[in-house]
């Protein structure tokens, strides 16, 4: 089974608009990897149909089957990380490698406020 | 609670697999094969045609198929001929149309669908009505079924009565699309 990690310099998850990212995402692969993708992404979920966008990607290239990587993103001014009642808006960062089916997810909060904006008491 | 916390949203809905009381998944590929692929699933609405159709898709896409989608509903029921006329000259034997909402084309440019998409490797269907293409599958709902899905989404000690879920059921005419949005909203108000 492959493995993949996401580490980020910061202790928290927590990220300004506009702050950059840093970290190290590492892998350890069953089978040689032609590429590895890093992707940042925003997606909903709630009651209706999701959405989502990659924002940026990061293309690591000649990578080992285990091997480890810096990684550094620059995040846009929106949209914020929220959540409602029927709808949820989730950051995240995602790592896969082709040939393969597996991928790791971690996801992170982008805000103005140190948190994510909760709508859930106005009724969201 | 927060929306992306509630086991019932679209993400966890649309997971879910298609499932059907009396055949299992890889006997309606077989089906499928042994009709050539092309074939139609009918089935009343929120009967699961949908997540059948898109659990076949991926299924085709792994047997190396490129996978076509196309979506027909009351608002869109019908594809434009520019669309239609670059599609057609675009189809190849790797390709695998599905096409969801099959009842909603008009009858006319079903017919010619009908015809121009034979050099495709496969047609795959969803409709309400039966009679466009052989039928693969007639899909169906049951309280059992409901039962089965709700517990897949709130786990084993989910605190919810089966008389709940079967008062929902057919209030909702065994729609259960339906009911799982009506469960949503439900658990939406709950605080955690």
């Amino acid at each position: 089974m492959s493995r993949f990690s996401i580490n980020f310099l910061k202790d928290n998850n927590v990220y300004f608009p506009e702050e950059i990212i840093e970290g190290t995402v590492s892998w350890q692969l069953n089978i040689d990897p032609k590429k590895v993708y890093l992707r940042l992404f925003w997606f909903t979920s709630g009651k209706g149909t999701e959405d989502m966008e990659v924002v940026d990607e990061i293309s690591f290239d000649n990578p080992g089957i285990s091997d480890s990587r810096p990684f550094k993103f620059t995040l846009p001014n929106e949209p914020y990380s929220f959540s409602g009642k029927l709808v949820s808006l989730t950051w995240a960062l995602e790592i896969l490698s082709k040939p393969g089916k597996e991928a790791e997810q971690k996801e992170i909060v982008v805000s103005p406020y140190g948190h994510e904006v909760n709508l859930t008491k106005s009724g969201g | 609670m927060k929306a992306r916390n509630n086991p019932f949203s679209s993400r966890n809905v649309e997971a879910l697999t298609f499932r059907h009381a009396y055949i299992r998944f890889h006997e309606i590929m077989h089906r499928l094969k042994n009709m050539s692929y092309r074939a139609s699933i009918i089935g009343p609405k929120g009967s699961g045609k949908t997540t059948l159709i898109e659990q076949i898709g991926k299924e085709l896409a792994g047997e190396g198929f490129h996978i076509k989608h196309l979506c027909l509903t009351i608002e869109k029921s019908k594809l434009s001929r520019s669309f239609l006329r670059n599609f057609y000259a675009d189809l190849s034997p790797n390709d695998a149309i599905l096409l969801d909402g099959a009842e909603q084309m008009p009858w006319l440019q079903w017919i010619f669908f009908n015809l121009k998409t034979k050099k495709a490797g496969a047609l795959i269907i969803t409709s309400h009505i039966p009679g466009l293409l052989p039928e693969l599958l007639h899909t169906s709902t049951s309280p059992d079924l409901l039962h089965g899905l709700v517990f897949e989404l709130l786990g084993k000690d989910a605190m919810i009565s089966r008389s709940y879920l079967e008062n929902l059921f057919f209030s909702h005419n065994g729609n259960i699309r339906l009911v799982l949005r009506d469960l949503y909203d439900t658990w939406s108000e709950r605080a955690v």
